[in-house]
C-alpha cells in the first residue's frame, strides 16, 4: 500500500473516532420518540384476570358485592390528568366508538380522577353491588347501586336481567380544550380506550 | 385514591350550599393549574413525582368534598374545597422552583456533554497527528529504505 492509502485509511478511522465521539450529544439533542399508549383493563378480585364475579358466576343477585380492580399504565410520553369514567348500560345502548373517539352516550355512573406519571402503573379498587331494581313501565330499571361503599342513584333499564355490563372509558385532560376528552393525543398520534365487563343480574327484586 | 361521585343527589338548598359548590369549582381550577404548572416543569426536565403525589392528595380532598357536598354537609365540603385550593397553590409555588432548577440543570448538562465532546475530538486530532507523524517516518525509513530526511530532500 502506498503513502496515500494509508493516509485515507487513517483520516476514515479518524473520522469514525470522532463522530463516535459525538454520538452523546446528537443523542441528547434528538427527541425522544416512543410509541405513546394507555391502557386500561378491569382485573378480578384477587388483582389478576379471573375470578370477575362472586364463586366465578356472572349472575349476580341484588345486594352481591363485586370486586374488581382498575388497572391503568400511562405511556403517553408525559404525566397525565386522566379521568374513568364508569358507566352502567344494557345491552342495547350504545357503547363508545373507537374510530371516531366518541363516547358511550350513557350517563356517568361514577368517577375516578388521577394523575399519572409517565411509565406509571395505578391499581383503584372498584367494588360494587346492584342495591334496589324496581318495574316500570314494562321494564325492570336499575334504580340505586353502591360503589366503593357510596350509593349512586341511576336509571338503567333491563327487560329481563341479562347482557348488563359496565363500561370504562379513560378521558384525558386537554390544555387547549380546558376539559376532558375521550381520547388521548401525543404529537400526531391519537387514541382512546375503553373496556367493558358483562354480567346478568338473576334475582329482579 | 382519588373518587368523585358526579351524580348527586338534590338535597334542599340552602345558603351556603351554592358558597360550597363555588369553592369546590375553584377548587377543581386550582387543580387544572397546578396540572398544567406540572407539566411545563416535567418539559423542562425537572422531576416532578413528589409533586404528583402532592396534587392526588389535592385530587384525594376534592373528591372527598363532593362527598361531602352529596350528602349535604356544606361546611364541611368547603373546608376540604379550600384544602385542594391550598395544596394545589403549594404546588404552583414549589413548580417554578423545580422549573428553573431544572431548566439550569438541563442547560449545565448540554454545556458538559459539549465540552466533553469537544475535548475527545480535539484529543484525537491532536494524538492522531503525532500518530501519523510518527508512522510517516516509520513507513518511509522501512517500506522505502531512505532516511526520512533523504525523501524530504529528494522529494
Amino acid at each position: 500500500m502506498s503513502l496515500d492509502d494509508w493516509r485515507i485509511i487513517f483520516i476514515s478511522i479518524c473520522n469514525v473516532l470522532i463522530i463516535s465521539a459525538c454520538v452523546p450529544l446528537i443523542i441528547a439533542s434528538l427527541p425522544n420518540k416512543n410509541e405513546p399508549f394507555f391502557a386500561l383493563a378491569v382485573l378480578g378480585e384477587e388483582g389478576i384476570a379471573d375470578n370477575y364475579y362472586p364463586e366465578d358466576n356472572l349472575n349476580i343477585e341484588i345486594g352481591d358485592e363485586v370486586s374488581w380492580t382498575i388497572y391503568l399504565y400511562n405511556h403517553i410520553g408525559e404525566t397525565k390528568y386522566v379521568a374513568v369514567r364508569i358507566k352502567l348500560i344494557n345491552s342495547t345502548m350504545m357503547t363508545p366508538n373507537s374510530t371516531l373517539y366518541k363516547p358511550s352516550s350513557a350517563p356517568i355512573n361514577y368517577e375516578i380522577r388521577r394523575i399519572l406519571l409517565n411509565n406509571e402503573t395505578w391499581l383503584c379498587p372498584f367494588s360494587w353491588s346492584i342495591q334496589k331494581i324496581e318495574f316500570s313501565e314494562g321494564y325492570y330499571v336499575i334504580k340505586q347501586l353502591t360503589v366503593n361503599d357510596r350509593t349512586i342513584e341511576t336509571y338503567v333499564n333491563v327487560r329481563d336481567g341479562s347482557n348488563i355490563r359496565f363500561i370504562l372509558e379513560l378521558w384525558l385532560y386537554e390544555k387547549d380544550l380546558e376539559d376532558f376528552q375521550f381520547r388521548w393525543r401525543y404529537d400526531d398520534e391519537m387514541g382512546c380506550v375503553w373496556n367493558q365487563v358483562w354480567f346478568n343480574i338473576t334475582s329482579m327484586g | 385514591m382519588m373518587i368523585t361521585i358526579v351524580r348527586p343527589q338534590f338535597h334542599q338548598a340552602r345558603g351556603d350550599q351554592k358558597e360550597a359548590e363555588m369553592r369546590i369549582s375553584q377548587a377543581e381550577d386550582s387543580i387544572k393549574a397546578a396540572y398544567l404548572s406540572l407539566l411545563e416543569a416535567e418539559r423542562s426536565g425537572g422531576d416532578i413525582s413528589e409533586l404528583v403525589q402532592l396534587l392526588n392528595n389535592a385530587l384525594e380532598y376534592h373528591s372527598k368534598s363532593n362527598e361531602e357536598l352529596y350528602l349535604g354537609k356544606y361546611d364541611m365540603a368547603e373546608d376540604l374545597a379550600n384544602k385542594t385550593v391550598e395544596a394545589s397553590n403549594t404546588i404552583l409555588e414549589a413548580d417554578v422552583t423545580i422549573k428553573v432548577v431544572a431548566e439550569h440543570i438541563e442547560e449545565v448538562r448540554f454545556r458538559n456533554q459539549l465540552v466533553m465532546s469537544l475535548s475527545i475530538v480535539c484529543l484525537i486530532m491532536f494524538f492522531g497527528f503525532l500518530f501519523w507523524r510518527k508512522f510517516k517516518g516509520y513507513y518511509i525509513t522501512r517500506m522505502m529504505g531512505y532516511k526520512p530526511g533523504a525523501v524530504n530532500h529528494e522529494s
